[in-house]
């Protein structure tokens, strides 16, 4: 099952180590493939440094795609992280 | 914040001393200026003077506003008033300044200066007229009955205690006039004289003090003593002396001891005056004497002076008396040091009246250059502070400024806001840009035991490069714990919590290098990369180097290379 979605970054600071490191970690816990699209550039959210690559701003759009059998609960816990970092 | 004033002190000694009624040459027009010289000139020089040595011109304006409350407040003369509010009332509008010096918008500086003093000012006089003033209106009466209570026990010469003090504080007319003449004019109804006329008429306590200064004094002070000494003996103004008195409080025991002495005397001897010496000169004294007794009287007069010069003698040269050849030396060694150091603390924009343009180039500029260290502000050009090492102004006023301000480098402008002279000010400031990664910046085969003691490494480095202070390696530690720095493939990036930006001189990177890894929460880092980026600066360090060192043919040369060119080469870019 595949599951996409597009989220806007809005923490002033940007994904940067922190966050990098808790997403790394929260992704780790699934099966599913978990990539981060930004333009040109793709990332595996199990990997911080990878992550990293992106150089993900405020204002920066990402295109959130969850491959595999529990990418329904991935793609919610992914979200609302995102959504809690904007906050 | 008296001694800058017995000029007028002095002035008004002698127009007391001449032209009061029982003066060398009674003027009535002329006399009327005693008073209200009294009553408000110096109080309010006392106060002006107080305020602005803690607040400059601004605090000075703020003691005199809040001290004519106190004046209004009470019926005797506010010199202790004014010594309490003058300060209290500076160091208010001291810390309005400091508080709102960056909260001001561009523009609104004269507007907001001009009301914190107006509200600040009314608030004060209003504390000083319902409050302060009552309260010395009580510490008088408080006084008088002191004297009372002790003329009524009939042990004399103590009561030097109360009168000495309570003169100092300028109510030595409420205490003869009040308590002291009616009294001694009952006696001497009775017997033909009364001592009680001589106790506070004295001057010989006074010209003990005085001399004491004239021998050991600061220079200031050694110079104005003689000019009060004969104000003091001849025109009988003992407010002349008092000044020297508050300038060192711990003369009062010299006072005392002289009026005691005196008291003592008058009293074993029973020597008095006929009437109210009134002033209490010398002269007066001696008219007022008994018949044939004049000499014996004024021995009081010189018992008094000679065992409070005795005492002051001591107390004039004491601990923190200054003189002025050493406060002008303790003077050259700081502007020394200044020149030495070379480094500029103090910026000063000035105009006319300090309040208008240059406020606002003041907090224009010290929005352009947030350099710590470096204070910038503004002032008329009357008061430019002798600290300045650069005054900014106007082409008009540089002779002035040159003048006041010999030591400090003046910058001509021709517009407080913008103007080139200001940009290449601020170049001038603003520390070069420095390069993020230099050779000395990498450590090849290190080795750790602790993920604390690689941080500690990578932090060094960095205070040792010049790019953070070292707090920011207490940050990186800290950053540490709240979660690990290992962004994968055997690398960590160990950095300061977000708040740690001002610990941040210059962007810039230490790169470790560990053959043999170190623990990071269970991981194992090869490459620990101290990063210290400035605000925008540290999410690009972060992205570049990633990318970089995400090329595992890259990463695993960088792991075990022996030549740190290598690495400067491939990240000195970033």
């Amino acid at each position: 099952m595949i599951k996409e979605a597009i989220i806007a970054i809005n923490e002033s600071n940007g994904l940067h180590a922190r966050p990098a490191a808790e997403l790394a970690a929260m992704a780790k816990r699934y099966k599913s493939n978990i990539t981060l699209i930004a333009g040109s550039k793709e990332a595996n959210a199990k990997s911080i440094i990878s992550l990293l690559t992106l150089g993900l701003k405020k204002g920066s759009l990402i295109n959130l795609k969850i491959e595999g059998e529990d990418s329904e609960d991935a793609m919610h816990e992914v979200t609302t992280f995102f959504e809690k970092m904007c906050q | 914040m008296i001694m800058p004033n017995i000029g007028a002190f002095i002035a008004w000694g002698l127009i007391t001393a001449i032209f009061i009624p029982a003066g060398w040459l009674p003027n009535e027009e002329l006399a009327k200026l005693v008073a209200p010289m009294l009553r408000y000139l110096l109080p309010l020089l006392i106060a002006y003077t107080s305020g602005s040595n803690v607040a400059g011109t601004r605090g000075g304006i703020m003691g005199t506003v809040a001290t004519i409350g106190v004046i209004e407040g009470s019926d005797v003369p506010m010199f202790l008033g004014a010594m309490v509010m003058g300060p209290l009332a500076g160091l208010l509008i001291k810390w309005f300044d400091t508080f709102s010096r960056d909260r001001v918008k561009p523009g609104f500086e004269m507007l907001v200066n001009n009301f914190s003093i107006g509200i600040l000012g009314m608030v004060c006089a209003i504390i000083g007229f319902l409050i302060i003033g009552p309260i010395m209106l009580g510490l008088t009466s408080l006084l008088n009955a002191g004297v009372a209570f002790v003329l009524d026990k009939g042990v004399l010469p103590l009561v030097a205690i109360f009168i000495e003090p309570a003169k100092v504080l300028f109510l030595n007319n409420a205490i003869n006039h009040g308590i002291l003449t009616p009294l001694g004019i009952e006696q001497a109804r009775e017997l033909g004289s009364s001592l009680l006329f001589l106790l506070e008429a004295n001057p010989g306590p006074g010209l003990g003090i005085l001399l004491a200064y004239m021998l050991r004094g600061e220079a200031i002070a050694r110079k104005t003593a003689p000019a009060s000494a004969v104000i003091l003996l001849f025109g009988g103004i003992h407010e002349i002396y008092f000044p020297y008195v508050l300038m060192r409080p711990a003369l009062i025991v010299a006072a005392i001891a002289g009026s005691a002495s005196a008291m003592a005397y008058y009293q074993v001897t029973g020597f008095g005056l006929v009437s109210a010496a009134s002033p209490g000169s010398i002269v007066t004294i001696a008219a007022m004497s008994p018949r044939g007794m004049t000499l014996q009287v004024l021995l009081g007069i010189v018992i008094a002076a000679a065992v409070s010069f005795l005492v002051a003698f001591f107390l004039v040269k004491g601990k923190g008396v200054q003189s002025l050849e050493k406060a002008q030396d303790e003077i050259k060694k700081l502007k020394n040091q200044r020149t030495q150091q070379g480094s500029i603390q103090k910026i000063v924009f000035a105009c006319q009246a300090g309040m208008g343009s240059s406020a606002m180039g003041a907090t224009n500029f010290r929005g352009r250059i947030k350099q710590k260290g470096i204070t910038v502000i503004n002032s008329s050009i009357e008061n430019i502070p002798p600290d300045a090492d650069i005054v900014v102004c106007q082409s008009i006023f540089f002779d002035r400024v040159s003048r006041k301000n010999p030591k400090a480098e003046i910058i001509i402008i021709k517009q407080f806001l913008d103007d080139p002279a200001l940009d290449e000010l601020e170049r001038r400031l603003t520390p070069p840009s420095k390069e993020i990664l230099t050779p000395a910046m990498i450590l090849l085969g290190a080795s750790a035991g602790t993920r604390e003691e690689a941080i500690g490494q990578a932090g060094k480095l960095l205070v040792e490069g010049g790019y953070v202070e070292e707090v920011y390696v207490e940050k990186m530690q800290e950053r540490e714990k709240i979660i690990s720095t290992y962004i994968g493939l055997g690398i960590a990036v160990p950095h300061g919590t977000s708040g740690s930006h001002e610990h941040i001189m210059h962007s810039g990177i230490s790169i470790i290098q560990y053959p043999g890894g170190v623990d990071f929460d269970g991981e194992k880092a090869y490459l620990v990369i101290g990063i210290a980026g400035t605000d925008g600066k540290h999410m690009d360090i972060l992205t570049s180097l990633s990318t970089i060192l995400s090329d595992e043919e890259i990463l695993e040369e960088v792991k075990k290379t022996e030549d740190k060119m290598y690495i400067y080469n491939l990240l000195s870019k970033i």
